[in-house]
């Protein structure tokens, strides 16, 4: 029980205390049971009121503080460092909400408003007379991380970490890195080639030798929690020996008469047996498929120098101090028939139709026809009221428009007609639509409710379409291929990747950060962050930009080799406890487990795991668990103070204020305002003046000044001869 | 006459990254609501103990509203299911004590959702007021 | 249905519009243009039309005869796509499409047939005259005049201006006939009581002499009289005296060649005179006042020339010019200088009328008025379509 306490209430300069009588509450508390100090102050975190507050801690040797003022979303850190800067500990502070949550929402009826607020304060108290004094939990953590995927965002990463001093092991699903970019042929706006942009990082990250490239990897396993997490990483073999003669590796290579389909080109050509993604892809090892090769017996064993059929999966062990996923996303695949996909031969989705037109150098010709008229159709998979996908992926329409740009650069004769529901190129893409629409492009607006309709009339397609711009005419456009344009979606096996790291997911199956402005790479798993893609639709440089952001962050957390976090956790009593084991099944982060205790089994929480959310607590049959700052009986302390008797002597508390509530009175005034009053007395006196008079900094009289008149106390007057500063004289 | 009506007592768990700051919003935009409604705010709303609701309701609260974070919450997918439980368990706990169990409620509410939460207030006092064996229990009815 | 056509953007552009592709259909244009009302939004629409290449709607509108080309919607476009151009273009192209013959096509998107077609009326006029040309007598007619008509008798010249006429009224009419067919007729579901044909047709007659249309353009809230001062008249007033010149001169030629083509020298007062300087005064007015508007490029209207613009402007000039040179060496009797500017000035004249009036720029003269005589009526006939429809 704290028995020395210290209750601060604030008016906000009139923002409580013309609601809640505020001078009456100090003067209430003072005579509480357990407090020391009961003062209404102005403006409670003015740096001078801190001051005040440091000095009567340690003079008056309190052992608990509330400050009752706003809202502690704004002040709650504040406070708390005072306390700390006074020697007491944050956790015996209590920030109670009297504006937000009562003198604004009640400013219609101050009375209630007043007996509210004391009814808070005194919750306040009473849950801070229980407060315990706890420190921070500190981990020792690894200096190394683990970056999932080595797409654009986690190449750069690595990089970044890797610079940065940390152990990075990059683990990548494919055999050759870069992710999706590999498979656009420009990217918007500069035009680079995404090969280019793989080439150049992977160059970096060789020259970083602590980085671990892992290609055809994925996780099998993962457990243990910030600053040791312990991995384990499956990577699937090349069969190609680790010493092969690259000279002898090519020329099989040539002869190889296997072909098997291309999947990095989307099946729109084949490959050999032994293939890399593109020929500059990298690692500037190929890869072999054994079971396309079964039957070639005589060609394996003549290159049974380079080849290794009986390679194995082999699985690694990591420990890391903190996780990077940056797997990325996949398009969205349209089912069979979402406007003739699969049914008719030349419909595509964006992705394929700019391998199509990478693998076509002077003349676009698909299914021996040369495609002069392409209808791009937009949103396909996304923005839908109805499904799944509601989201806009935001960088498809800049991605479709830019293919466009291109063809008409690269091919004679092209037409193309882009038909949209809305155009969302923001930011400096706007000026590929413009470039595009002069160019001649044809633009055609449709409605969700009417999606086109593709048709195949002999051999070419043959679009419907009701433009919205043009009065919802039914028109029809001829078109050679037609291309839809696919947003993103979450990779097939982000559940799975949710699972292993317990990733939140939203409805959209993308990863959840904790807070898209404030914690935008954070996840609630404490060392556990996210980047690019995979979060939500991105172009590039967002990308990069969100999986740097983790690096600042991952970098800053492992700096010390220690962390430091915050002590709400959850705490076993175990006397009570039986092991039942029922709030470990709750927990999502598996932070409880069983542990033998003397004769008995009990529950134990790992502190660096556990984020304080309370869930194992209403589950124990025996009520044993608790959540530090949140115990019953703070709770329900709590409780019995808003439901105390309280009494407010009816005069006492403001009387209705006149219509804007802007009226203060003298008596409410901080004494530096009556100053100022007595200062300017009938005259009108200038800032300069006042603060000289009053010898105050002339700042500050200016900031009271300033909130004086705001509340009509003062009005301005004129200016003086410089016409540097106002004259203010008092309101009648 | 303020003294004259009933405003039942509602006790209100909030969550601190998400409800919290949306009953905040309610202030800051002086969206009114009944000034007999206290806020506690919590993590999670599955974090609730249904004994903290019969200490409420024992001490005299009127009715017990939840302000969860519904499927926005980012502890657990399963919030949702949590909270219900825990509602389901109190409502027992409730029965058992002869309070009925309309007087415990819960919505979801967002970080912005200001006007949602005071007509939340209001309809849950009307609720409460409309309780017939409120009047006969508490007798405060004008 | 209709099929978009992407190729019409390039048909349209060799009328001469041009950054049409850029509009990004926002409307700015119908909502300041003046003149685009609840029956006849545009120009947004034409421009959409022309962008989808949409043919047989753009033949049956009549919104691009209703504008004025004030520019008002050039210069509130965002995209610089420059609305009111392309409606100058769509005029040339309609006068290109309901002309069944095709040669106006040809004169306004080749400027070897244009020249190429007056290059060979005027030859034709020049061997007419060689072969066929009257005595050249140099004595004097008792006033001092030259004997012009024995020269080139005015008799004869007036069938040939009679035949030249009947020509340019059966194609124009044939045209308009075209144009109506294209407009109306193409309205399926209007019926249209044949008495409304004959009510406005008097509005007919009133667009067509005062051209009322384009004082609506300015939508200014300033009094008559400063609009007067601030020249915001000028653009009518001096289009209108362009206008009534040619009209006369026209009807002078045409109807009464007799009276005005005369060897009598005239005192000054005499209308035959007063009426001939009226209107070569006008005409020159006109032409100068529009050539300097579009050589300076101040005002939207003036800032883009099709060459056809240009070859308009210049045979009109031509035509006054050797007119008053004729006038003015018969008045001061000289018969050979005479005899020759009399050759020149048909050499120009003919092509003018035959490659003008049918074919391009003169023919808006004929089609406007037409244009609101038939979207008053598919206007009206709407109305008591729907009128009838509330009855019932
Ligand atoms: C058609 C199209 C055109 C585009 N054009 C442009 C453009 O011109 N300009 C632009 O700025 N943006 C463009 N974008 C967007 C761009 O592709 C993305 O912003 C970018 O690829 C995101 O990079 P990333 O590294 O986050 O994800 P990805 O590129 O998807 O990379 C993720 C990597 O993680 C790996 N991975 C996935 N799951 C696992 C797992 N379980 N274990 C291990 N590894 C895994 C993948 O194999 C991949 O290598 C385009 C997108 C599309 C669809
Ligand atoms: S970026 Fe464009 S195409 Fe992609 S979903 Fe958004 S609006 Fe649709
Ligand atoms: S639920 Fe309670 S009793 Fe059961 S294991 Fe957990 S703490 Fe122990
Ligand atoms: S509070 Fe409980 S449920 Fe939540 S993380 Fe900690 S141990 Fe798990
Ligand atoms: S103002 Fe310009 S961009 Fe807008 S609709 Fe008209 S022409 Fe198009
Ligand atoms: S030029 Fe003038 S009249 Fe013609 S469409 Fe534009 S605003 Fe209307």
């Amino acid at each position: 029980m704290k028995e020395r306490i210290g209750v601060y209430i604030c008016h906000c300069g009139g923002n409580i205390s013309d609601y809640v009588d505020v001078d009456e509450l100090s003067k209430m508390f003072q005579e509480e049971d357990g407090v020391i100090v009961s003062k209404d102050v102005m403006f409670t975190c003015a740096d001078s009121n801190q001051k005040d507050m440091v000095k009567d801690i340690q003079d008056h040797n309190l052992d608990a503080i509330v400050v009752a003022s706003c809202s502690p979303k704004l002040h709650l850190h504040t406070f708390k460092n005072v306390a700390s800067r006074a020697g007491l500990n944050p956790t015996n502070y209590v920030q109670v909400n009297i504006r937000e949550q009562c003198s604004w929402p009640h400013s219609d009826q101050p009375r209630e408003a007043t007996v509210k607020a004391a009814g808070l304060i005194r919750a306040g108290i009473n849950r801070v007379s229980h407060s315990e004094s706890l420190d921070n939990i500190e981990i020792s953590v690894k200096k190394s991380v683990l970056v999932l995927g080595a797409g654009v965002s986690g190449m750069k990463a690595a990089i970044d970490l890797a610079r940065l001093g940390n152990e990075v092991y990059l683990v990548e699903k494919d055999y050759f890195v870069g992710g999706r970019i590999a498979q656009a042929e420009k990217l918007f706006m500069a035009g680079e080639k995404g090969t280019e942009i793989i080439s150049k990082l992977f160059g970096e990250l060789k020259s970083h030798n602590n980085i671990t490239l892992f290609t055809g990897a994925t996780i099998e396993k993962a457990s243990g929690s910030l600053g040791n997490f312990h991995v384990d990483v499956k990577i699937k073999p090349r069969y190609i020996r680790g010493k092969a003669d690259p000279v002898l590796v090519q020329r099989a290579i040539e002869e190889c008469s296997v072909f098997i389909n291309d999947e990095f080109n989307f099946g729109l050509s084949k490959r050999k047996a032994i293939y890399k993604n593109y020929p500059e892809a990298f690692p500037d090892v190929p890869v072999l498929n054994p079971e396309a090769l079964r039957n070639q017996q005589e060609f394996i064993s003549k290159y049974a120098s380079c080849f290794d059929l009986d390679q194995q999966d082999e699985v690694l062990s990591l420990i890391v101090g903190s996780v990077l996923v940056t797997t990325g996303f996949d398009s969205y695949q349209p089912k069979v028939n979402e406007y003739g996909y699969g049914n008719i031969a030349n419909v595509l989705t964006l992705p394929e139709f700019n391998r199509l037109v990478a693998l076509s150098p002077d003349k676009l010709i698909y299914n021996d026809k040369p495609v002069n008229k392409i209808a791009f159709i937009y949103c396909v998979g996304n923005r839908e009221k109805k499904g799944e996908n509601k989201y806009c992926s935001r960088q498809c329409c800049s991605a479709a428009i830019y293919s466009s740009l291109e063809l008409k650069e690269k091919y004679q004769g092209i037409k193309a007609y882009h038909l949209y529901r809305d155009i969302r190129t923001y930011g400096k893409q706007e000026i590929l639509f413009e470039k595009s629409s002069r160019q001649g492009d044809i633009y055609i607006r449709f409605d969700e409710k009417e999606p086109p309709v593709v048709e195949q009339v002999g051999t070419s397609l043959m679009v419907k379409v009701k433009d919205y711009l043009t009065y919802k005419k039914e028109l029809e456009v001829q078109a050679d291929i037609v291309v839809l344009v696919t947003g993103m979606v979450a990779r097939e096996d982000s559940q799975q990747i949710s699972e292993t790291f317990k990733i939140p997911i939203g409805s959209d199956k993308f990863f959840n950060e904790i807070h898209p402005k404030l914690k935008p790479v954070e996840t609630v798993i404490k060392g556990v962050y996210i980047g690019g893609a995979c979060q939500g639709p991105k172009n590039i440089s967002e990308s990069v930009q969100s999986s740097l952001s983790a690096v600042a962050k991952i970098n800053a957390l492992l700096k010390s080799g220690t962390v430091s976090i915050d002590p709400v956790i959850a705490n076993i009593n175990n006397d009570l406890c039986t092991w039942c084991g029922k709030c470990a099944e709750v927990c999502e982060y598996t932070a409880i487990r069983e542990i033998e205790n003397g004769d008995k089994h009990i529950a134990a929480v790992n502190k660096a795991i556990c984020t304080g959310c309370g869930i194992c607590a209403p589950i124990c049959p025996v009520n044993a668990i608790e959540i530090a700052q949140f115990t019953d009986l703070e709770i329900e302390s709590m409780i019995d103070g808003f439901m105390s008797k309280i009494e407010i002597p009816e005069q006492a508390a403001l009387t209705e204020k006149n219509e804007d509530g802007e009226v203060l009175k003298m008596k409410e005034f901080p004494q530096i305002w009556k100053n100022i009053v007595h200062s300017i007395n009938g005259d009108k006196k200038t800032v300069l003046q006042i603060s000289q008079e009053l010898a105050v900094d002339k700042d500050i009289i200016m900031y009271h000044v300033m909130t004086m008149h705001k509340y009509s106390v003062l009005v301005a007057n004129g200016m003086d001869q410089k016409q540097q500063y106002y004259y203010y004289s008092l309101k009648k | 006459m303020s003294d004259v009506v009933f405003k039942p007592k509602i006790l209100v768990f909030s969550t601190d990254k998400i409800s919290d700051p949306g009953i905040d919003q309610a202030g800051l935009r002086k969206i009114h609501y009944s000034p007999a409604v206290y806020v506690i705010s919590l993590p999670c709303s599955s974090g609730i103990k249904p004994k903290w609701i019969l200490h409420a309701f024992e001490k005299g609260f009127d009715g017990v509203f939840i302000a969860a974070d519904g499927h926005e919450c980012s502890y657990s997918p399963k919030c949702p299911e949590h909270t219900n439980r825990i509602i389901e368990e109190s409502q027992i706990l409730m029965k058992a004590n002869n309070i009925n169990p309309k007087r415990i409620r819960m919505a979801a509410i967002c970080s912005v959702c200001a006007e949602p939460f005071s007509s939340h207030m209001e309809n849950f006092s009307k609720i409460l007021i409309g309780l017939e064996d409120m009047k006969v229990e508490t007798g405060k009815v004008l | 249905m209709a099929i978009v056509n992407p190729d019409f953007i390039q048909d349209i552009r060799e009328f001469g519009a041009d950054d049409l592709s850029a509009c990004f259909n926002c409307g700015n244009c119908t909502a300041t243009c003046s003149l685009s009302d609840q029956y006849n939004s545009f120009p947004r629409k034409m421009i959409r039309y022309s962008i989808l290449g949409l043919e047989d709607e753009i033949q049956a509108s009549v919104d691009p005869w209703l504008c004025y080309y004030c520019g008002d919607c050039s210069s509130s476009c965002p995209r610089q796509a420059d609305p009111g151009n392309l409606m100058m273009a769509v005029r040339r192209y309609l006068v290109a499409s309901y002309d069944w013959t095709g040669l106006s096509k040809k004169l306004y998107t080749s400027k070897v047939w244009e020249i190429g077609v007056i290059g060979f009326i005027s030859l034709a006029v020049l061997f007419l005259f060689i072969f066929f040309h009257g005595a050249m007598p140099t004595e004097l007619t008792s006033q001092g005049g030259v004997q012009l008509n024995t020269f080139a008798p005015s008799r004869i010249i007036e069938l040939v201006d009679w035949s030249v006429a009947g020509f340019l009224s059966f194609f124009l009419l044939s045209n308009i006939l075209n144009m109506y067919f294209k407009i109306v007729r193409t309205r399926k579901d209007l019926k249209i009581p044949f008495k409304l044909y004959l009510t406005e047709f008097y509005q007919l007659i009133v667009h067509f002499l005062t051209q009322r249309n384009f004082s609506k353009c300015d939508t200014e809230k300033v009094s008559f009289m400063t609009k007067v001062r601030n020249g915001n008249y000028t653009y009518w007033l001096i289009h209108f005296l362009l206008m009534s010149s040619y009209v006369i001169l026209f009807t002078m030629i045409v109807g009464f060649l007799g009276w005005f083509q005369t060897d009598i020298v005239h005192p000054w007062y005499f209308p035959q005179r007063i009426l001939g300087y009226y209107s070569t005064i006008g005409l020159l007015i006109g032409i100068i006042y529009f050539s300097a508007l579009r050589f300076k490029r101040e005002n939207e209207k003036s800032k883009k020339s099709h060459f056809t613009d240009w070859t308009f402007l210049l045979l009109l000039f031509l035509t006054a010019t050797t007119g008053i040179l004729v006038h003015f060496f018969r008045v001061n009797g000289m018969p050979m200088a005479t005899y020759y500017t009399y050759v020149v000035h048909l050499m120009v004249l003919f092509p003018m009328l035959i490659v003008e009036v049918p074919f391009s720029k003169w023919s808006h003269l004929a089609y406007r008025p037409y244009a609101i005589y038939f979207s008053n009526l598919i206007n009206k006939a709407s109305e008591l379509a729907v009128v009838k429809k509330s009855k019932s």
